[in-house]
C-alpha cells in the first residue's frame, strides 16, 4: 500500500513538474522580452513608423503592425470559409465516404509542409503566375494556404465535440442534415471554430518564412494597397536583429508580436471556456 | 397506422442482430417489446424509423411496412422518420429553448405562422403532460429541465412532427419513479391516437401499460400476444423463464 502511495506521489510530482516547466519556459521568454524590449515600448513606438539610417535604428513599428494585421485578415478571409466547409463535410456529410479519408490525409500532409516551402509555392503561384508581385495579397494568400489545415483540424474537432445525441435526436425527427447543422450543430461548435480561427490568426501573424518571399519589404508605407509590398512584425524583427540595426527595437518588436499572439490565444481560450460552460 | 415487420434481418458490419423477424404492431395500441439485453430491441426500433442506417456498416433484408407503405422504399429516410417518431433512452434536450425544442420539427416542415406555432407548442406540451410545469418559462433553455421533464419534452417534440407511430426506447430507464409514473400515464393517454411501440426492461412497466407484448430473444421473436395472455399463459418455455426471472 505504501509503495503504491509513494508511486502515486511520484507521478503527481512528475505531472506538476511538467506543468511548472512549461510555465517556467513561457515565463522566461516573457521576462526576457520585457526586460530587453520593455524600454523600447512606448506610445510613440506603436504609433510611428521606423526612422533613421539604417531604417529602424529609431522610430516605431506602426506600418509593421498594420501589415501584420492586414496579412492576418487576408489569410483568414481566404482560408476560413473553405476550411470550415471542409470540416463540415468531414464530420457531417462524408461519414462513410472514401473521399473523407483522402481529405484527412491531404490536410495532414498540408500541415506538415515546412512554411518556407509554402512560401515558395505562394511565390510561384501568386507572385509570378498570377502576377500579383511581391505584395500584401500574395503574402496573405500564402499565409492562407499555411493556416488552412489548422482551421480544418480545429473546426473538425469543434464539430466532433458537439453532443452526438443532438444529431441522432434531430435527424430522427425527419429534418434534413442541413437544417440540423444550421440550427443546432454550428451554433454549438461556433465558439470552438472561432477559437480555431484565432489560433490560425496567431500562427499567421508569427510566420516569417512565407512572407519573406511573397510580401515583406524592409521599408513600405501602410497604404493598405493589396498589390504593394508590406512591412510585417516578424520580418521587421528579423531584419533589425540580423543586420544589427537595433537590438533594443528588435526586442521591442518581438514583445509586441508576442503580446499580440498572447491576446489572440487568450481570446481563443476564453471562447473555448464559453463553449464548455454552454455544454 | 398499423406497422408490419416481415422476414426482417439486420446487423452491423457483418454481425447479424435481428434474424428474420416477423411482427405486427397493432394500430393505436401500446405494443411493448421485452427481452434480455442485447437481444436486438433497440436495433429493431432504429430499423423501423431508419436511424439505424446512420450507423456504419448497417445492412438489412426483409420488409417493414407502415400501412401499405414500404418503409425502405423511399430514397430519403427523413420522410419515414417524420411519420415514425423515436424517443431515446437518454433524455435529450436540444440546445434551444423549451418552445423551440417542440417547434424544431414544425419549423422545418414549413410552419411559419407565429400564432399557429404557439398553438402547436402549447398543444404538444399539453399532450406530453408538461404544459403546466413550463408554460411560464417557454423561452428558457431546455437544459434547465429535470431528466423526467426532458423526456416528456422529447415526447412533445416527437409529437409535434405529427407521427403516425411513436417508438420509445426504454424512455424511463434513467428516471425516478414519479417521472416514470407520469410518462406511463401519458403513454396510456396517447394510445388510441397513435400506434406506440415501447421497449422496456421493466416487466412491471410492461404489465402496467401494454396492450400487446412481444418477447424478443437472440434477435428472434419467441412469442407475442396480448398482455394477459403473455403474462398469465405464456406458451414458450423461454417466455416462461424470462417472465419468471430465470433468463
Amino acid at each position: 500500500m505504501n509503495w503504491r502511495h509513494g508511486q502515486d506521489r511520484l507521478w503527481l510530482a512528475a505531472f506538476w513538474g511538467a506543468g511548472l516547466l512549461i510555465l517556467l519556459i513561457l515565463g522566461s521568454i516573457l521576462s526576457c522580452l520585457l526586460i530587453k524590449g520593455g524600454p523600447a515600448l512606448s506610445l510613440d513606438f506603436l504609433t510611428t513608423g521606423p526612422k533613421g539610417t539604417p531604417l529602424g535604428i529609431s522610430g516605431g513599428i506602426l506600418p509593421c503592425l498594420k501589415g501584420t494585421i492586414s496579412l492576418m485578415a487576408i489569410a483568414l478571409t481566404a482560408a476560413a470559409f473553405p476550411g470550415i466547409v471542409t470540416a463540415v463535410y468531414l464530420v457531417e456529410f462524408g461519414e462513410h465516404s472514401r473521399l473523407k479519408n483522402i481529405i484527412n490525409l491531404t490536410v495532414q500532409c498540408m500541415a506538415g509542409i515546412p512554411s518556407i516551402v509554402t512560401g515558395l509555392f505562394g511565390y510561384a503561384l501568386f507572385v509570378v503566375y498570377s502576377g500579383f508581385g511581391i505584395s500584401l495579397l500574395a503574402g496573405g494568400l500564402s499565409l492562407g494556404i499555411m493556416v488552412f489545415p489548422v482551421i480544418v483540424v480545429t473546426a473538425r474537432d469543434a464539430l466532433l465535440g458537439v453532443n452526438p445525441l443532438y444529431r441522432l435526436t434531430g435527424l430522427s425527427l425527419g429534418v434534413s442534415r442541413r437544417y440540423l447543422l444550421v440550427r443546432v450543430i454550428l451554433p454549438q461548435a461556433l465558439p470552438g471554430i472561432l477559437s480555431g480561427l484565432l489560433l490560425a490568426a496567431g500562427y499567421a501573424a508569427g510566420a516569417t518564412a512565407p512572407i519573406m518571399v511573397t510580401a515583406a519589404a524592409i521599408s513600405a508605407g501602410s497604404s493598405g494597397n493589396l498589390f504593394t509590398p508590406v512591412m510585417a512584425l516578424p520580418y521587421h524583427l528579423y531584419i533589425l536583429f540580423s543586420q544589427h540595426i537595433s537590438l533594443e527595437n528588435a526586442y521591442g518588436t518581438a514583445l509586441v508580436l508576442v503580446l499580440l499572439l498572447l491576446l489572440l490565444n487568450t481570446t481563443a481560450l476564453w471562447l473555448r471556456r464559453i463553449k464548455e460552460k454552454g455544454a | 397506422m398499423a406497422l408490419y415487420v416481415k422476414n426482417f434481418s439486420a446487423g452491423f458490419a457483418g454481425h447479424q442482430i435481428l434474424k428474420t423477424v416477423t411482427l405486427r404492431f397493432k394500430k393505436n395500441q401500446i405494443n411493448v417489446i421485452v427481452g434480455p439485453s442485447g437481444c436486438g430491441k433497440t436495433t429493431l426500433l432504429k430499423s423501423i424509423n431508419r436511424t439505424a442506417e446512420m450507423e456504419k456498416g448497417f445492412s438489412f433484408s426483409g420488409e417493414i411496412r407502415l400501412g401499405k407503405e414500404n418503409v425502405y422504399a423511399n430514397q430519403d429516410p427523413s420522410v419515414i422518420r417524420r411519420k415514425i417518431g423515436l424517443v431515446f433512452q437518454t433524455p435529450v434536450a436540444l440546445p434551444l429553448s423549451i418552445k423551440e425544442n417542440v417547434l424544431f420539427g414544425p419549423r422545418y416542415f414549413g410552419c411559419r405562422d407565429k400564432p399557429k406555432l404557439a398553438t402547436v407548442a402549447e398543444h404538444c406540451l399539453q399532450r406530453a403532460g408538461l404544459w403546466a410545469e413550463v408554460k411560464d418559462k417557454l423561452d428558457l433553455p431546455a437544459r434547465t429541465l429535470s431528466g423526467g421533464q426532458k423526456q416528456r419534452l422529447a415526447i412533445a417534440r416527437a409529437l409535434a412532427a405529427e407521427p403516425e407511430v411513436l417508438l420509445l426506447d426504454e424512455p424511463c430507464s434513467s428516471l425516478d419513479p414519479a417521472s416514470t409514473k407520469l410518462i406511463e400515464a401519458l403513454l396510456l393517454d396517447l394510445a388510441g391516437q397513435l400506434t406506440i411501440v415501447l421497449v422496456t426492461h421493466n416487466l412491471f412497466q410492461a404489465n402496467r401499460v401494454a396492450h400487446e407484448v412481444i418477447f424478443l430473444m437472440d434477435g428472434q421473436v419467441i412469442e407475442s400476444g396480448s398482455r394477459d395472455q403473455m403474462f398469465s399463459h405464456p406458451e414458450q418455455a423461454e417466455t416462461k423463464a424470462f417472465f419468471s426471472g430465470l433468463l
